[in-house]
């Protein structure tokens, strides 16, 4: 299975709110097992994080499978409850732990 | 979505009905468990039946329903005139009834310019020279293009004629005894890239009336004045059934040389048995299969693109919705599977045309990987397919789908369900709502060339209307034949037993014969067709509920023999009955299901197969089965054919009897009925019990 970094698991809400992450789930769940699950809210609306597969990839680098199935890396950094992505349109969104 | 007619309203349009068999003591009152023909009793519980004058003769009254699949639809506003629009209505049959959308395209119109006047000039004239010139202001004439051909069935419209998604929110859910019904909907108007306005509710008086020249089925053709919210008629809408199917479509399949071409999962299910079931003609075509790579083993999503656009079949999208599949040996961006025509903003701007799939990624040899853990993808043929499906599922305009282990989910995560075994935990089908989405999405969101991939919504605009269901768990329906293999043309009985396996006690209906209005189902038969039954009578008041403890069951059962479809076991052949309980639970249909297989045997001679005729062909045997009336004169002689042949009479025999045994007009009643109920009679569990109530009672007579 994909390596994942333990501190990343867990349920994280995007706090967040401009335009270029508007693709991005409001909710969003790291398993442990590689897997995760992404939720807009409400619920229903298209994501690009639907589901799928997450590993850390590098220092700072995760990969995430996408909702058309294409495998893509991001840039993350981690502070305390905070989890900061940026894809590789240069779009950077934040997600909080979910308490 | 509100039905046609209330049960209430069908029983008053109704004539009066006989009285039933005696019921035991503990029946008075209340229904009680273990009545199994959708009959009277509850009926006629609070009615009181009014005497049948002697010599009255009630005209038969025949059962109509919309027949499941796609109607080819015409709808004309009365302004502007120049404006009419063609489309199609899906009309998908379920046990719960119909659920239906439809989408409206612009005509196309043409301009004709009139003839000029012609002019003769003598040669040598010196206007001769001349160019003649048309006069100075003739209007063209303006007519519509030529309509959809209906005997082409299914039609394909031009993408940019695209107008409306019709949000179906009234029909005729199971049948009616009149000559039409009110359609209610709602039209969402559609502009680019992806805008909806609702322009309002409509309904249509629709009315069966014979179709024009070229309908496949001229019975099924209904015609009506559409009426705005105020009442007022705004246009005229059309529609005649075309095709069984829902929606049609072709899949191109092409490979480098060495993937293997997937077809189907290695154990029978193929793209058409995956499809049928979604209600879409699916046509496959294996086309080349020695495309070059252009870089080495390994495809960029550009490489993709490319090589469909060069090596696909000749495509219009706007006659045809084609969609490509191009399996290859590993992919850039991704393990196993791609829908990498995303936009509408790749080399041609045209979105979801193809998808592409590895057949030479490694499976890794570890766990959740199961039986198929270190083989080559394309050799491991189950999870091979289902990539397939599944990229073609995002082509469709389908997401990730986690509910369940069918199509849309990922991979990854079915395999981690099922470490040790996958992949024989897949589901092999779409999750319910994602049926749904195939059959209900507007045309835009499915078919290829239309909105992009992720545009697609269930919100906006909403999707067509269907019950909310969920699935009741902890319960489980168990349906048994009461005879593994019938004779063709008797009825199938079938005994239910609804057990609580789960921890909690559970709230459910106290009943579950068909006359308790809370069971449906549908029969397929040997050739595929599937057709629904249901009460033929609703629920009049309110049904009784019970509480099931854990580890607690309730029986009852079935004898089927029609459905609005017709008969339910046509032909000889195994069919599979799927029974379904459903019943409201604050707002939310809870249903479970069963399903169970019989044997139909052939005619065994020309006796029992005119008599089998005689009784799968005339409507009113469910009638006479169901409500037991000596005025459903056809139903009744159809009956008697049947008990007068050796093969079907044990078959009929309950049904008989407990015609005879209806205290109905002069008739001594319940003797006559008792002989017929020999040995050989066969009866399902709660027949039974009424059989030993019908022969005391003809004890009871005889003292």
């Amino acid at each position: 299975m994909p390596q994942t970094l333990a501190v990343l698991v867990g349920s994280w809400l995007k706090i967040t709110r401009s335009e270029c992450s508007a693709l991005y789930p409001d909710r969003l769940r790291l398993a442990a097992n590689g897997l995760y699950t992404g939720e807009k809210d409400p619920p229903g609306a298209f994501t690009l994080w639907d589901a799928g597969t997450w590993e850390v990839s590098g220092p700072g680098q995760i990969r995430i499978s996408t909702a058309n199935d294409a495998i893509i890396t991001y840039r993350f950094t981690h502070s305390g409850d905070r989890l900061r992505f940026v894809d590789p349109d240069g779009c950077e969104f934040e997600y909080r732990r979910e308490p | 979505m509100p039905t046609q007619r209330n049960p209430r309203e069908l029983v008053a349009s109704l004539p009066p009905l006989p009285e039933t068999v005696p019921a035991p003591p503990e029946e008075v009152g209340a229904a009680a468990p273990g009545s199994d023909d959708p009959t009277t009793t509850a009926i006629t519980r609070g009615l009181t039946p009014e005497p049948f004058p002697a010599g009255l003769r009630f005209p038969p009254f025949r059962l109509k329903s919309l027949r499941c699949g796609c109607y080819l639809i015409n709808y004309k506003p009365k302004t502007p005139s120049l404006v009419t629009y063609d489309g199609t209505i899906r009309v998908e049959c379920h046990s719960a009834g119909r659920t239906a959308s439809g989408d409206l395209y612009q005509r196309p119109l043409i301009f004709v310019r009139p003839p000029l006047p012609e002019i003769t000039l003598q040669p040598g004239h010196p206007a001769a020279a001349l160019q003649p010139q048309p006069p100075a202001a003739v209007s063209p004439l303006v007519l519509f293009g030529p309509p959809p051909n209906p005997a082409n069935g299914i039609p394909i419209f031009a993408r940019k004629r695209y107008r409306y998604y019709l949000r179906i929110t009234q029909l005729l859910e199971f049948f009616t005894t009149g000559t039409g019904f009110t359609l209610g909907f709602e039209m969402w108007r559609f502009t680019e890239p992806n805008n909806w306005t609702n322009e309002g509710a409509f309904t249509a008086q629709m009315t069966w009336t014979t179709a024009p020249a070229g309908y496949p089925s001229p019975g099924d053709y209904l015609e009506g004045d559409v009426n705005n919210s105020a009442g007022t008629v705004v246009g005229r809408l059309t529609m005649g059934w075309v095709s069984k199917y829902f929606r049609k479509a072709t899949l191109e399949i092409d490979t480098v040389a060495g993937s293997e071409v997937p077809l189907d999962n290695g154990a029978g299910v193929t793209w058409k048995t995956v499809f049928d079931e979604v209600g879409w003609d699916l046509n496959v075509q294996v086309s080349q299969l020695s495309v070059p790579p252009p870089s080495g083993d390994s495809w960029s999503d550009a490489e993709l693109h490319a090589a469909m656009l060069a090596h696909r079949a000749t495509v219009n999208l706007d006659t045809e919705w084609r969609y490509h599949l191009l399996a290859v040996r590993l992919l850039d961006s991704t393990p196993r599977g791609i829908m990498y025509d995303v936009g509408g903003t790749d080399s041609n701007n045209v979105p979801r045309e193809g998808v592409g799939i590895s057949s030479h990624w490694v499976i890794p040899n570890s766990s959740p990987w199961g039986t198929v853990r270190g083989q080559r993808f394309g050799a491991a043929a189950a999870p091979y397919f289902r990539t397939a499906v599944h990229e073609l599922g995002h082509a469709l305009g389908l997401f990730h789908n986690t509910v369940d282990n069918g199509f849309m989910n990922t991979t990854d995560v079915i395999a981690n369900s099922c470490p040790a075994t996958f992949p024989a935990c897949i589901k092999w089908a779409f999750a319910d709502d994602d049926l749904k989405r195939l059959r209900h999405y507007p045309d835009v969101h499915v078919r290829p060339g239309g909105t992009a991939f992720g545009r697609a919504s269930t919100t906006t605009p909403a999707i067509s209307p269907t019950d909310i269901t969920d699935t009741a768990e902890g319960l489980e329906l168990r349906v048994s034949p009461v005879l593994a293999a019938v004779p063709l043309g008797a009825p199938v009985r079938v005994d239910l037993e609804l057990k609580n396996t789960g921890g909690q006690p559970a709230v459910v209906p106290e009943r579950l014969g068909l006359k308790g209005g809370f069971v449906g189902g549908t029969v397929t038969d040997p050739s595929g067709n599937t057709r629904v039954f249901s009460s033929i009578i609703g629920c009049l008041d309110e049904q009784p509920m019970r509480t099931l403890a854990p580890g607690e069951t309730i029986t009852d059962s079935l004898t089927l023999l029609r459905g609005p479809d017709g008969a339910l076991f046509p032909a000889a052949g195994p069919h599979r009955i799927t029974v379904e309980v459903r019943w409201n639970v604050r707002g939310i249909d809870r249903v479970v299901e069963g399903s169970a297989d019989v044997m139909v045997t052939a005619a065994t001679d020309q006796a029992h197969a005119e008599a089998a005729l005689k009784v799968l062909s005339s409507p009113d045997a469910l009638l006479a089965l169901a409500l037991g009336g000596d005025h459903l004169k056809d139903g009744v002689e159809a009956i008697g054919a049947a008990l007068a042949n050796p093969v079907l009479r044990p078959h009929y025999a309950y049904i008989e009897a407990k015609r005879l045994a209806d205290r109905f007009g002069p008739r001594g009643p319940q003797a006559e009925a008792s002989k017929l109920l020999d040995e050989s009679a066969v009866m399902s569990s709660a027949e039974k019990r009424k059989a030993a109530t019908l022969r005391k009672a003809a004890a009871a007579k005889m003292a």
